[in-house]
């Protein structure tokens, strides 16, 4: 087998898997840090319940995503040999810090606040759960900082050293905030959000669906549907600012996202359709007049290049650079200044990365259902928690049996949606590894074997999955126990507003 | 007098490599030094123990390895590159050990199931002697040195990695681990743990002198140019010297039972060990067998002078940080853990 093509595999795999934990994190950590200080304000247990509860599930899915993602810090170094000293000096700082700044905080407290209990006070305790949510999204923000400049590279210069070409920082913040790291942020943590929301969601509808525990789920329910309706809009803004932003530095990615091949004025959305890569054609039973244009630029008669005619575009560039070349030798032979050493180094790595053809392209038809489906569900989730608060103003959501098992099958999708979301920002990266400056092909450690990244793949896989069922299984099981179990609550604290006992198991009423 | 190329930013950053090493020596220390006995110890309850002394803590020790990780990939990616990608296999093998460690953490007490504890019993006692072992090899490979080419690309497999005095240098460290851990399970646990951490205590000082004078003797026979920095700085033999009258303290205090002194000196033990090796490889973080010119060095394979700077400010603003808010941590946690605390939930 293909080297290049089982050490993507094996990339591609484990940041998929990584990734299944990665949004709940994000999410689950915020959401209880607010359960725990709305127990601090209203001194109601139930919302203590809740986030204790919440807690034990949060840490079963914090060791799956520690355990992961160890493998992603290594990778870089295993199977991108050739990409880690390109772009090291840029790259392995976000991570560094994202090391420094983040993981040790997240690290920390959450010993803090899983065992500190009875240690420590409960502000103290509310404080460490605030601390976790802040190194995980901390996290996000460093990963993403550095995976955004793998997509849009800025302020750097491109160098000949003694180890080969390397790309040097030449402006930290420049690097840091390059054109798509705040919005690819914002709506990445925003996901997480959602797949918290839903998973609080899901679970307290099943509580209510089995009767148990029915006060804390009535209470958890309302916090978690003005959350998760909340960040559910807000996915939808941020995911059409990403979208300007996509088509703006990297329209290839957008072209292949909405099946363009050809380059035209107001463009179509294509809602439901097939992409015929060999024909270069997309088929489109439905398609909308002007809206990917109007997506894209806000303009419905915006013109958007196809891929085709990017992909021209991009030989073209690779020419220029290559007969630029050419001029420089002959210059530099002259008059060997570092300025034109580096000149040349920068031109010779544009020149080798644009030199694109179409069999360099991904499968555009995984980049365009991911990045579609992704959209419908974003959708979904807008309209379930918008029905959810309609139903909870309107006082029967607690016996609407139809929502409840709607929100607890709908636990899957958002972690589905998130991983669409990846494969159309990382799929739709292809041909590169750093957009413009380092294909992937040219990123991967050459003098490694087949047989030992065959190897490597087979024992992830084995690994992974084993994590992945005891996760699941785990999982499902806390649920289940806690929902057979009663919760021992001191209800002469709940204050009078909140209504104890009105649809415990024992009333007939209630779901 | 130390050596002038200390006093470049590349020298300061090889300096920071070194503390990042030590801090994970001393932190992830506690860890895996206070796992290896597990598989030694049939009572359910001692084995209990054995996770519980760290349960709160250990995911930010081993975060010492993770940020030092991308340390050296910030500050030498040359070198980052080259070792993860040519110690393939022993890298993997430590990832395997590192997800089973942090998974049967987690997980080993979901089940009442006794099968279900002991497999994860297992792994997780895998999980603890496997890194420590290959750690000191990973390093003692480097130190001796790999074939690498001009580019740093690896031309060896995994077979090459194994010689002698890379895995005497993997037995040092382990050995090193298991004195660090049971000074800690000495100051945290009572009963028969505290019983059996006394003896562990011996044995793994003992075993740990024994080890390094065979490193030692192997060195001087198959690499004697390890000894050249020492014989050039002789203000370097402090560090051995540390070494070996923090290594006599530890009995010392283990007689006495003052055991948090004993936790601070096999801190300090663990610490000149790894300074050990560094003065004696210093500039070279990894040998070429290949030729000499082309082993990767703290001044041919470190990163610009801007990244250099700004992973300096961020390491002065956030290090402090990071150590106050652990010895917090450790402050919470503090006092022994006794047969019947359960961390787990």
């Amino acid at each position: 087998m293909d080297l290049l093509a089982l050490s993507r595999f094996q990339f591609a795999f484990t940041a998929f898997m990584h990734f299944i934990f990665v949004p709940l994190t994000l999410g689950l950590s915020v959401f209880i840090a607010i359960l725990k200080t709305l127990y601090l304000k209203t001194k109601n247990p139930l919302y203590d319940e809740l986030s204790m509860f919440l807690m034990k599930l949060f840490a079963i899915n914090f060791a799956a995503g520690v355990a992961t993602g160890l493998t992603m810090e290594f990778e870089f170094g295993t199977n991108w040999f050739q990409y880690s000293k390109f772009v090291g000096d840029i790259f392995g700082s976000p991570l560094a810090i994202e090391g420094l700044m983040a993981f040790f905080l997240e690290s920390t407290f959450i010993g803090i606040f899983l065992y500190g209990r009875g240690r420590i006070s409960e502000a103290m305790h509310t404080f460490s759960a605030w601390m976790v949510a802040l190194g995980s999204n901390l996290s996000a923000l460093w990963i993403l900082i550095a995976n955004s400049w793998m997509q849009t590279p800025t302020g750097y210069k491109i160098v000949e050293t003694g180890q080969g070409i390397r790309a040097e920082l030449t402006d930290f913040w420049a690097a840091v905030l390059n054109h798509t790291t705040i919005i690819r942020f914002l709506h990445t943590v925003d996901a997480g959000q959602i797949t918290a929301g839903f998973f609080v969601l899901g679970v307290l509808a099943y509580f209510l669906l089995k009767r148990q525990h029915v006060e804390m789920a009535k209470l958890g329910m309302k916090v978690a549907l003005i959350y998760t309706s909340i960040v559910s809009v807000l996915a939808i803004i941020f995911g059409d600012i990403s979208g300007y932003y996509v088509a703006k530095y990297q329209p290839l990615k957008l072209a292949m996202a909405e099946g363009i091949w050809n380059t035209e004025k107001g463009a179509p959305v294509i809602p439901i359709g097939w992409v015929d890569q060999k024909e270069q054609k997309t088929y489109a039973p439905i398609a909308i007049p002007g809206m990917a244009s109007f997506l894209s630029y806000h303009d419905f008669n915006a013109e958007v290049k196809g891929i085709n005619d990017l992909v021209k575009e991009y030989q073209q560039k690779a020419k220029d650079y290559e007969s630029k070349i050419a001029e420089l030798e002959k210059q530099y032979a002259v008059n060997p200044t570092p300025e034109l050493k580096q000149q040349l180094a920068e031109y010779k790595a544009y020149a080798k990365a644009y030199n694109i053809s179409h069999a360099d392209l991904p499968s555009v038809n995984v980049v365009f259902q991911s990045f579609h489906f992704m959209i419908g569900l974003g959708f979904l989730f807008v309209f379930v928690s918008l029905w959810g608060l309609y139903l909870l103003k309107k006082g029967t959501i607690y016996q609407n049996i139809a929502f409840l098992k709607t929100v607890l099958y709908s636990i899957p999708l958002p972690f589905i949606a998130s991983e669409l979301g990846w494969f159309t920002a990382e799929v739709g990266r292809q041909p590169w590894l750093v957009q413009g400056m380092l294909k992937t092909a040219d990123g991967v450690t050459y003098f490694n074997t087949s047989a030992n990244v065959l190897f490597s793949v087979i024992t992830f896989i084995l690994i992974y999955t084993g994590i992945f069922v005891i996760y699941v299984k785990t999982m499902k099981k806390k649920v289940q126990e806690y929902a057979k179990k009663d919760i021992v609550v001191d209800y002469e604290t709940v204050p009078s507003t909140v209504q104890v006992g009105m649809y415990s198991k024992d009333t007939k009423g209630g779901v | 007098m130390l050596p002038m190329e200390l006093f470049t930013l590349q020298g300061l950053w090889f300096v920071l490599a070194g503390i990042f090493l030590i801090g994970y020596a001393v932190t992830d220390g506690f860890d895996l030094g206070t796992g290896f006995p597990m598989i030694f110890m049939k009572n359910e309850e001692d084995r209990k123990i054995l996770y519980n002394v760290i349960a709160p803590v250990w995911d930010g020790n081993e975060v010492w390895l993770i940020a030092g990780g991308g340390m050296l990939f910030a500050a030498f990616p040359a070198v980052y590159a080259a070792s993860f990608s040519g110690f393939y296999i022993a890298i993997l093998l430590v990832l395997w050990a590192l997800i089973g460690r942090a998974i049967a953490f987690e997980y080993r007490n979901k089940s009442e199931s006794l099968a279900w504890k002991r497999t994860f019993d297992f792994i997780y006692w895998i999980g603890n002697v496997l890194p420590a072992i290959l750690f000191g090899c990973a390093v003692g490979n480097a130190v001796v040195g790999v074939p690498i080419d001009k580019d740093g690309a690896y031309l060896g497999d995994f077979f090459t990695l194994l010689r002698p005095v890379p895995l005497a240098m993997g037995l040092v460290s382990l050995f090193m681990f298991a004195m660090h851990g049971a000074a800690y399970l000495l100051r945290k646990t009572e009963g028969s743990v505290f019983e059996m951490a006394k003896k562990y205590a011996v044995i793994s000082a003992f075993g740990y002198l024994a080890v390094v004078i065979l490193t030692n003797v192997l060195a001087l026979i198959q690499a004697p140019y390890l000894y050249e920095n020492y014989l050039k700085y002789p203000i370097f033999f402090i560090v051995p010297a540390v070494m070996l009258i923090s290594w006599i303290l530890y009995l010392q205090f283990l007689k006495s039972g003052k055991y948090e002194k004993m936790v601070f000196i096999s801190s300090v033990l663990s610490g000149a060990t790894v300074l050990n090796v560094a003065l004696a490889s210093f500039p070279v973080f990894i040998r070429s067998t290949i030729n000499p010119e082309y082993s990767l060095t703290v001044f041919n394979s470190a990163s610009s002078e801007l990244t250099l700077k700004v992973m300096l400010i961020v390491a002065v603003i956030f290090m402090p940080l990071v150590i106050y808010y652990t010895r917090y941590a450790y402050k919470v946690f503090a006092g022994k853990v006794k047969g019947d605390t359960s961390y787990y939930h």
